[in-house]
């Protein structure tokens, strides 16, 4: 019996990694990036949306947030349509009260948890050729933003024999292992992108569906859409330029001991909060 | 050997069918330049590929693949161009893709479809997600997003509060007539509805003045911009035994044009079936906000019965409208609209009044009455405006004419006397012209503003009553009260303000004048002092002093404007020439707390002092209608002191569809007179007596509506609760009378499969007057429900099923009053046919109770009977 709740909650707590921010990292105001000397540096003639980490795919407020996939004649860009959003917002909320000194916290930020910063959703991700750049905004307590190179990364999918229907296309089933985890990817030719949400992409259609065989990770297409769709950059001014290996760090850190790293003191006591939390880190290597 | 040879034989015939083959070539464009792209292969007859490849710099691909299919499809894949398809041997070979780029557009899917999207101080409402197959117009639409309210008479709120602007792709054509473009606008033309909160249309004041204030504005599909639009309506039918026309006849015919430089909207309506168009053009909001004096005179008639205006309106209704909006460049307009309505308003009632006289005695009086209106109204307007960064200057002129007349033969008994027959005939026409020039400058961090308003009304209006046997003392068959009120309106202001950071303070100068002149006269009656000749002229100059500080959570407001206001009252037939000057103080003050974005909380609190001499005017006698005449008594101004205050609470929640208002308001009132009751036999006499008395009135009202995603529902909730203590005069005795009342009402429409959806209105009144000499009160309670079922069972066909029930308690019998209509449309490439029975259980009256706490006035009205009408409704343009 003993071991069976033992089980048990083991099972419960592997499960609630995948529902929520696995670390307890405040996001940052998106002050000093994302607001002034922004680029739109093209235009996307489709816009992709994925859902991530959504509890309930029709009810948005379960999701930790809705990624967006670009893509210009020579470009992919993979960024948050939630911040996205709640950046125009805040952008034009500035516009029309030039003269006050401070601005809103956010504005219409959506999604599960909206308080915390993930990496996930806090970064962009352009693929041009076979170059990947992540611009990674970090947590509040960084005052630094980064931005790395790599090559593309290589995936070697295997194609399977299922299809299935997600967000109304036809999807076949690839399977990869990469970066020390096992994912199942869900793809349609109909839309001719070799691309996915985040990193991925690299299969003969777009990836509709992706999750790690431990379903820690899961992003979901939610919509198709045409229409003409700026592709925004950050302001490069703010993001210096590292390693893959520093970012992965650092980012792993911050959603492991975000107290240490920002010097939290408890009132209380007047002692440092040394509190961990446990993470699970989608790149394993 | 044998033996061997068959192993051989079998090893050829298996290595051959898993043979590897590849299929090889170049993906190129027609002038032969490599194209960015990938290749894939699939089996024949099979869904999931099994090789692909990309191709390189040269457009060059290799698939190698084993299988022993007899055809595969091999598919070339881009974003220039999409797919595609050649369907080969399973063998090995060349295949060359020659690819035209084309741009291609995806199949577009949304799992989850943002119903509201939010950007900044707008609200986005898609209107497919709220949009079935029965809804024709964009009002359809609009009644049912979450947070939106669209009233009867076509005013439309959001989360409580009215809207100030209406635009159509960004362009205020109708001048807030917008049920022109609710009404006649076709849902499937509208892509969005966008909400504009804190909307601040002068550009120059964008920074300077927040607002408040809520504006809607209609995104239109591609297709429906930039080309002429002209739909025809044609509609006939036939109604049972009953009053009113027996052939029922409609018809309308409407162009639309909206482009990026000029809109416009031209349109005709007619009917004789009930529907009120004339509600369609009615002008929303405060217009120039001019007041002019009113005439007292009208035909005693029936009221509105209180259920849905086309189950009794007798009507031969023709509505014509112009508006046009032409944009002479990016930041200058000009706006032409003009209304015509004619109409002829029949009907048929009778009541019973059961007047109060005093402890234990009453007066029972019973009349009939047929009315006909007959209304010739014309309204236009033209404007000019230049909106710019630094200036706004708008000059906006405004005709108002009616020569409207209203006739009423009806019958009178108090159940003593014989039955007499009254006839009375109303002409009242009116006339109305003014003007409103506005100027505002930005100067960066102050502003400026002039503004001149002026105005001139006249209404000549004469009742005719006949006969007069009624009434004692009468010498003549029949009575005749003129009166004709002629105004004049001016208004001129000019103002400063400054902006220091985050506090504003701006001052007003600002000088009003109200000139009204009354000439009144009651022939065919053996009374004193028939007559009034006056002149009342108000003159008003004063300062006006705003202030607001914004804290980002916490906004104060203060306006304190110091007025000295003189009146002059030159009475011909009191031979009286006097004047008054009085100064006043109306401070406002506003405190507005945001609890978050979404979530605010304001308390407002006022004070006003009302001195009008006003009242000493007309003590001669006038006839209001046959049985009421009003004679001022006064020889000193009335006075009003007013204490109001209000509280209320904002919420929305836009991704959860969730939006809530409540407020709670307190209003003390101080009068010094009093409008006393007496009955002279049938008569009712009003004298304006002192008294002084105090007003107290207590409302709590709250509204919440929320949009769901399973089965596409929306609710909306609406609740109230009003308290009233004052006192009155009656037959010279001080009374005091209280009232109370609460009404609820819902409001569901859902989808539960893709061929129903059901929409179910419910409201609730009860209202009780408690008064100090009466033994009981009673209560009133009044309900109606209403049940929409429409059934969808093939694409274009739209079965419509309503079921109504009206309630009210104190109606003797028949107190549950049944209405029934079926509509049946079908929709063609061009032409929408309609077939629509209304009232088909053959409700042929109504009777509605309502009760004062003294008075009880029983009234039964003529109901249109049953009826059918086929219309045609179709796309010339």
């Amino acid at each position: 019996m003993k071991y069976l709740l033992i089980i048990l909650l083991h099972l419960l707590t592997s499960n609630l990694y995948a529902q929520q921010k696995q670390g307890r990292a405040f996001r940052t105001r998106q002050s000093d990036y994302c607001l002034k000397n922004i680029k739109t540096i093209g235009y996307s003639k489709i816009r992709i949306k994925y859902a991530f980490q959504a509890q309930d795919i029709k009810n948005v407020d379960t999701w930790i947030d809705c990624g967006q996939l670009l893509a210009s004649k020579d470009m992919t860009q993979y960024s948050s349509f939630f911040l996205f959003e709640n950046d125009e917002a805040l952008r034009e909320w500035i516009k029309k009260n030039p003269k006050k000194s401070n601005y809103p916290n956010a504005l219409n930020l959506h999604g599960r948890e909206r308080d915390y910063w993930s990496e996930y959703q806090y970064t962009q991700i352009y693929i041009k050729g076979n170059e990947l750049t992540e611009w990674a905004a970090m947590p509040s307590a960084e005052f630094q933003q980064w931005r790395y190179k790599e090559p593309f990364p290589t995936m070697k999918w295997t194609l399977g024999k299922e299809m299935k229907t997600i967000c109304g296309y036809e999807c076949q089933k690839a399977t990869c292992h990469w970066r020390g985890r096992d994912y199942v990817a869900w793809f349609t030719q109909k839309i001719p992108l070799k691309s996915g949400p985040w990193k991925f992409g690299g299969l003969p259609g777009l990836i509709m569906k992706i999750y790690d065989t431990n379903n820690l990770y899961t992003w979901e297409a939610v919509a198709v859409e045409n229409g003409s769709f700026p592709i925004i950059q950050w302001d490069e001014t703010k993001f210096k330029e590292t390693t893959r290996k520093k970012v992965w760090e650092m980012q792993r850190d911050y959603n492991m001991k975000y107290s240490e790293l920002a010097g939290i003191i408890d009132i209380r006591t007047g002692r440092m909060v040394t509190k961990r939390f446990p993470y699970d880190q989608l790149e394993l290597e | 050997m044998k033996r061997f040879a068959t192993l051989l034989l079998l090893f050829c015939t298996l290595s051959s069918s898993f043979a590897q083959i590849i299929v090889s070539g170049h993906v190129r464009d027609s002038i032969g330049n490599p194209v960015q792209a990938f290749v894939t292969l699939s089996p024949k007859g099979k869904g999931a590929m099994e090789g692909y490849a990309d191709a390189d710099e040269k457009g060059y691909y290799r698939i190698e693949y084993n299988g022993n299919v007899d055809s595969l499809i091999i598919t070339a894949s881009g974003m220039g161009f999409g797919n595609k398809s050649h369907i080969i041997a399973n063998r090995t070979q060349t295949l060359d893709f020659k690819i035209s780029e084309k741009t291609f557009a995806l199949k577009e899917v949304l799992v989850k479809a943002d119903k509201i999207r939010e950007q900044g101080d707008t609200l986005n409402y898609n209107v497919a997600a709220y949009r079935n197959q029965n809804d024709r117009v964009i009002a359809d639409v609009l009644k049912k997003m979450p947070g939106i309210e669209v009233e009867d008479n076509g005013k439309i709120k959001f989360n409580g509060k009215e809207i100030k602007n209406f635009y159509v792709e960004n362009m205020d054509l109708l001048q807030s007539r917008y049920g022109i473009a609710t009404n006649n606008i076709s849902a499937e033309d509208v892509a969005t509805v966008q909400v504009m909160q804190h909307h601040q249309p002068i550009r120059a004041m964008k920074d300077l003045r927040p607002t408040d204030d809520v504006a809607i504005n209609i995104k239109l599909r591609k297709e429906a911009k930039g080309s002429v639009i002209l739909t025809a309506m044609l509609g006939a039918g036939y109604a049972g035994n009953g009053i009113g026309d027996r052939m029922q006849l409609q018809g309308e015919l409407v162009e639309m044009y909206f482009g990026k430089r000029q809109q416009n909207m031209t349109l005709y309506k007619g009917n004789n079936t009930g529907i009120d168009v004339s509600q369609e053009f009615r002008q929303h909001g405060e217009g120039t906000g001019l007041l002019y004096g009113s005439v007292p005179l009208s035909v005693k008639r029936p009221a509105s019965p209180g259920v849905a205006q086309k189950r009794y309106l007798q009507n031969r209704s023709h509505v014509a409208s112009t508006n046009h909006i032409v944009k002479i460049d990016s930041t200058r307009d000009v706006t032409f609209n003009a209304v015509y309505h004619e109409d002829r308003v029949r009907q048929w009632g009778e009541s019973v009044s059961d007047y109060y006289i005093s402890q234990g005695q009453r007066m029972r009086i019973s009349e009939t009455t047929a009315s006909t209106n007959n209304i010739h109204h014309l309204e236009a307007s033209a404007k000019y405006q230049v909106n710019q960064e630094k200036t706004y200057l708008v000059d906006r002129m405004n005709l108002n004419a009616n020569w409207n007349s209203t006739e009423g033969i009806g019958t009178m008994t108090d159940g003593q006397s014989p039955l007499l027959t009254i006839n009375q005939y109303l002409k009242c026409p009116m006339l109305t012209i003014d003007n409103d020039l506005s100027l505002l400058r930005n100067l960066g961090k102050s502003d400026y503003n002039v503004r001149f308003r002026l105005g001139y009304n006249q209404q000549p209006h004469r009742l005719t009553v006949s006969p007069t046997g009624y009434l004692g003392g009468s010498l003549a068959d029949s009575l005749a009260q003129h009166y004709t009120s002629r105004n004049i309106v001016a208004d001129a202001n000019t103002g400063f303000g400054w902006k220091f950071g985050n506090f504003r303070l701006s001052y007003l100068l600002y000088g009003n004048l109200n000139m009204e002149n009354v000439e009144s006269e009651l022939e065919g009656l053996e009374l004193p002092n028939p007559q009034n000749g006056y002149w009342f002229n108000e003159y008003n100059v004063g300062i006006e002093q705003y202030a607001h500080l914004d804290l980002s959570k916490w906004f104060f407001s203060i306006t304190l404007p110091i007025s000295l206001e003189a009146e002059h009252l030159k009475d011909r037939m009191m031979h009286t020439n006097e004047s008054w000057l009085t100064p006043f103080v109306r401070p406002q003050a506003e405190i507005k707390y945001i609890i978050s974005q979404s979530t605010w909380l304001t308390l407002n609190s006022g004070y006003m002092q009302v001195i009008n001499n006003g009242a000493r005017a007309g003590h001669g006698l006038v006839m209001h209608n046959y049985r009421t005449f009003q004679r001022n008594m006064v020889e000193e101004a009335s006075r009003d002191r007013m204490f109001n205050n209000s509280l209320s609470f904002y919420h929305k929640n836009a991704y959860r569809q969730f939006f809530v208002n409540a407020s709670a308001a307190w209003n003390h009132n101080h009068s010094n007179n009093v409008t006393g009751i007496e009955y002279d036999g049938t008569q009712i006499v009003c004298r304006l007596t002192p008294m002084p008395h105090d007003y107290d009135n207590l409302s709590l009202n709250a509204e919440t509506s929320k949009g769901i995603d399973f089965w596409r529902t929306t609710f909306k909730l609406v609740g109230g609760y009003g308290l009233t203590n004052t006192k009155q005069l009656i037959q010279s005795v001080p009374t005091d009378v209280r009232t109370r009342y609460w009404s609820t009402s819902a409001y569901v429409v859902t989808t539960p499969l893709s061929w129903l959806s059901i929409a179910c209105a419910y409201a609730y009144g009860q209202s009780r007057n408690y008064v100090s000499n009466a033994a009981n009160s009673q209560k009133l309670n009044n309900s109606s429900t209403r049940i929409d079922i429409n059934f969808f069972p093939i694409q274009n066909l739209v079965l419509d099923v309503a079921v109504e029930d009206n309630y009210n308690n104190l109606t003797a019998t028949n107190r549950h009053a049944w209405f029934g209509d079926i509509i049946a449309k079908y929709k063609l490439k061009h032409v929408d046919l309609e077939l629509q029975a209304n009232n088909i259980f053959n409700q042929r009256q109504y009777t509605r109770v309502k009760y004062s706490g003294l008075d009880i006035f029983t009234q039964t009205s003529q109901l249109r009977p049953c009826n059918v009408i086929a219309t045609l409704r179709f796309k010339l343009l």
